[in-house]
């Protein structure tokens, strides 16, 4: 067998804690897992570039001069946008796993490593995943900015724009990823371990939450470049991937001032990141060690409301209650697929909701009105969605042992629980923004519709919903991926601008307003009354049956 | 009284537990014991409904449990082998969240469970959640949630694992007294010194089928052996341990 060094080792441990999986096979290795996850990321960059394509070619055919030139900033803008936001999503998403933690630390103190060697392999380990990642990425992007540029452009200077293109794209992908690590590292050593596992959660949505909605929003901020490069607009020195656009600016003799300019600025902050990465980890990373190690065990202690709940109307109904809410509390797996859900609901309404005229942003009337529906929509699947996912799988034994055919009472709970924690908190978040545009006696009216509203969707999106949420053992792969595209796009579109419309004639005509209440509170009524021949909660999905042939 | 007869269930065609039929009386402790993979646990996954019989059936008080599946497991406490619990839940959340499910009405159920909190040692750690919990804490908040109800029928899988010497003393006792209430009480374990000086009755599974079934006393009187050690190894063909401890300790010499 081959002898592999220590550090070798400690290497392989570390790159493979990034394509960490559990859908992977048993004893799949790195190389499995990786070829995954680039396959994924090089898919998802070709799918994109090519979606781009018709677009840019109507532009170029249609438009000329000084306008082509800026609608071509607003697309080489794209490459190191999406990769900014893949990038820095991913390293988001990796966190925990950017640096050894105390588990880590635990095993390998018993070993006779050094921690220098520790470091290394870890630095090394991040190193290779920031180039494969960075390839991935950007095959598609670079080579899709490289037609685009040549097609439109000075063929002589195709090579000029291909490095530019390249040294835009790795730019921003590395301030996006060591920017994270350097964030990372100036907590921990700002921070106490508890202090550092106590907040990590909330920059971890917060920062997948922002990237999601940088690449999501890239159709609006592109069509204000022109005129924020015009009025040299502050937003220009604040969203990374404009500035490392400015490189092509560096490179190529027709340069624009200011995004020169940007494209230093971009790159002074790049050496400050990587300064801060090796200051904050060289300094800290003992210090880190030690103080993991001597940190207590035992996390934070936590209390929970334990008085009484005038939603539920059994022990039964109390007990899925709490727990649906501590999971959603406390289990950081689901909250981040709740934020990333949320957030793509939120792009695409604060799409819906603005409108760019003559290079400036305004608020679209029938947008702003279908923007809470949006939102709510998002909400209510998503939390359909999240429940699929087990909080602890091999922990539904006391469920599965406890059960006593109450699927009924499952039902009802999960319905109260998508209405108190995801429908209320996000009409009630809208509530400013609704007093602010609206500001008078159709505030209330708005907020009483979109309740009802959303109610009715609860009912709809959970009308098949038996189970108890968070202890499915089954993930929801059974249903056809494009079909349920289908449906969520259409429905979030169909029931957002009817509600809109609808919500509009309300204002307009009373008589509507009675018979929408009228029919919501009967059709709520007649559901919430629905008793459905009893039956047992499902835990799993059916064995599949299997068919022998007998032969002997 | 719990009877299990002919008991079989089959993976792919290979049969894990094999016409099992044993019976566990009110009043006494019944050990069922076996060697890693002979079938222990697959039994005790259909005693509490986690799995379903490929045959033969189990009866509580002469009657199916599998017709009155949820009257049955109200009247049942389990402790799993494995600690699988929430870990994001404090160990009060876990025994209300058990209460509940079990219908208990929750103020009782949070007395009773910070009075069963406070005997098994865990009341400083109750608001801290089950992930920062040692695995003999884990063991305890299991053995709670399994008594919240006062249950007629306990199956202890491997309960005492991870308990300390006073935790492991307070648990035999424990058994003692609610066998002398009259529950039913199956006991898995390895630890045969606990088995002998807890059970009255012991079932021994190996391969799938049982291989012995009475009182240890009268085991030893039959098999002519002093202790249960004895008796087991030579009822599941257990090699020599002497001489492969020996056997070990050669290969590790360089």
């Amino acid at each position: 067998m081959k002898h592999q060094s220590p550090f070798r080792l400690l290497l392989k441990l570390f790159q493979d804690r990034f394509f960490e999986s559990d859908d992977a096979s048993p004893g799949a290795g790195f190389q499995t897992n990786i070829n995954q996850v680039l396959g994924f990321l090089v898919t998802s960059g070709f799918i994109v570039s090519y979606m781009m394509m018709p677009a840019f070619s109507h532009i170029t055919n249609t438009s000329r001069g000084r306008d082509l030139a800026w609608i071509l900033r607003g697309f080489q803008l794209f490459s190191p946008a999406y990769t900014f936001a893949v990038i820095g999503f991913t390293a988001f998403f990796e966190w925990d796993m950017l640096f050894p933690n105390r588990r880590d630390f635990l095993i390998l103190a018993s070993f006779p490593i050094r921690l220098r060697d520790v470091f290394a392999a870890q630095f090394l380990a991040l190193a290779k995943f920031l180039g494969l990642l960075i390839f991935a990425v950007n095959v598609f992007p670079v080579l899709f900015s490289m037609l685009m540029s040549v097609a439109a452009r000075n063929r002589g200077r195709a090579l000029q724009m291909v490095l530019a293109e390249i040294a835009a794209t790795i730019g921003v992908s590395a301030f996006a990823f060591i920017g994270v690590a350097a964030l990372q590292g100036l907590l921990i050593n700002l921070t106490s371990p508890r202090q550092f596992r106590r907040i990590s959660p909330y920059v971890q949505m917060c920062g997948m939450s922002l990237m999601i909605l940088s690449i999501l929003t890239y159709p609006i901020y592109m069509q204000l470049l022109k005129r924020a490069a015009e009025s040299q607009q502050l937003w220009l020195w604040l969203f990374p991937p404009i500035w490392f656009t400015g490189l092509h600016d560096l490179f190529l003799p027709d340069a624009h001032g200011l995004f020169a300019s940007l494209g230093v600025y971009g790159l002074r902050m790049l050496g400050g990141a990587i300064a801060l990465v090796a200051l904050t980890w060289t300094a800290g990373f003992r210090r880190h060690y030690r103080r993991t190690l001597e940190s207590e065990d035992t996390g934070p202690r936590v209390r929970s409301a334990s008085g009484a709940n005038p939603l539920v109307w059994s022990n039964e109904e109390r007990a899925i209650f709490r727990f649906s809410g501590q999971t959603l509390a406390r289990s950081r797996k689901h909250q981040l697929f709740l934020v990333t859900y949320l957030s793509v609901g939120i792009a695409l309404a604060v799409n819906v909701a603005t409108d760019v005229r003559a290079g400036k942003l305004l608020l679209s009337e029938d947008g702003s009105r279908a923007f809470p529906f949006l939102i709510a929509f998002f909400a209510i699947s998503g939390f359909r969605a999240v429940f699929q996912f087990p909080a602890e799988l091999a922990s539904n034994w006391l469920f599965r042992i406890t059960e006593s055919r109450w699927a009924e009472i499952s039902r009802a709970v999960t319905r109260k629980r998508v209405l108190m924690s995801g429908l209320l908190p996000v009409l009630l978040l809208l509530l400013p923004a609704e007093v602010a545009i609206w500001g008078d006696w159709r505030v209330p009216l708005h907020l009483i519709f979109q309740f009802s509203a959303g109610a009715l969707l609860v009912e709809l999106i959970f009308w098949t919903f038996d189970k108890v949420p968070f202890t499915c053992s089954y993930f929801p792969g059974r249903t056809s991926l494009s079909v349920l595209f289908l449906l969520y796009f259409y429905g979030f579109t169909y029931y957002s601008s009817q509600m809109a419309d609808l919500e509009l004639a309300i204002e307009h005509r009373a008589l509507y307003g009675i018979l929408f209440f009228a029919a919501a509170a009967a059709l709520l009524t007649l559901s919430w009354r629905r008793h459905p021949a009893p039956s047992a909660v499902r835990f799993d999905a059916n064995e599949p049956v299997i068919q022998t042939l007998d032969l002997t | 009284m719990l009877e299990v007869r002919d008991l079989t269930k089959r993976f792919g065609g290979a049969a894990v537990v094999d016409h099992v039929n044993f019976t566990v009386r009110p009043g006494e402790i019944t050990g069922y014991l076996g060697p890693n993979g002979s079938g222990k646990s697959t039994t005790v996954k259909m005693m509490t409904g986690l799995l379903h019989p490929t045959q033969g059936e189990i009866l509580f008080n002469g009657r199916n449990i599998r017709d009155d599946a949820a009257g049955f497991k109200q009247r049942l406490g389990y402790v799993p082998e494995e600690p699988n619990l929430y870990g994001y839940l404090t160990g009060l959340e876990y025994l209300q969240l058990a209460g509940g499910l079990r219908g208990l009405p929750g103020d009782r159920v949070l007395q009773k469970a910070n009075e069963l909190l406070e005997l098994l040692s865990l009341s400083d750690a109750r608001w801290v959640p089950i992930s920062a919990y040692s695995k003999g804490m884990k063991q305890r908040v299991l053995i709670a949630a399994a008594l919240l109800h006062d249950p007629d029928v306990l199956i202890f899988d491997e309960a005492q694992s991870g308990l300390d010497i006073a935790n492991s003393l307070l648990f035999r006792h424990l058994l003692r007294r609610l066998a002398a209430r009259g529950k039913v009480i199956l006991y898995i374990s390895h630890v045969l010194e606990l088995v002998e000086k807890v059970c009255e009755h012991i079932v021994v599974i190996y391969r799938g089928r049982i291989v012995a079934d009475d009182s240890v006393s009268r085991l030893r009187d039959l098999m002519h052996l002093p202790n249960l050690e004895e008796i087991f190894t030579q009822l599941v063909e257990q090699r020599d341990m002497e001489s492969r401890a020996q056997e070990i300790a050669s290969v590790i010499t360089w």
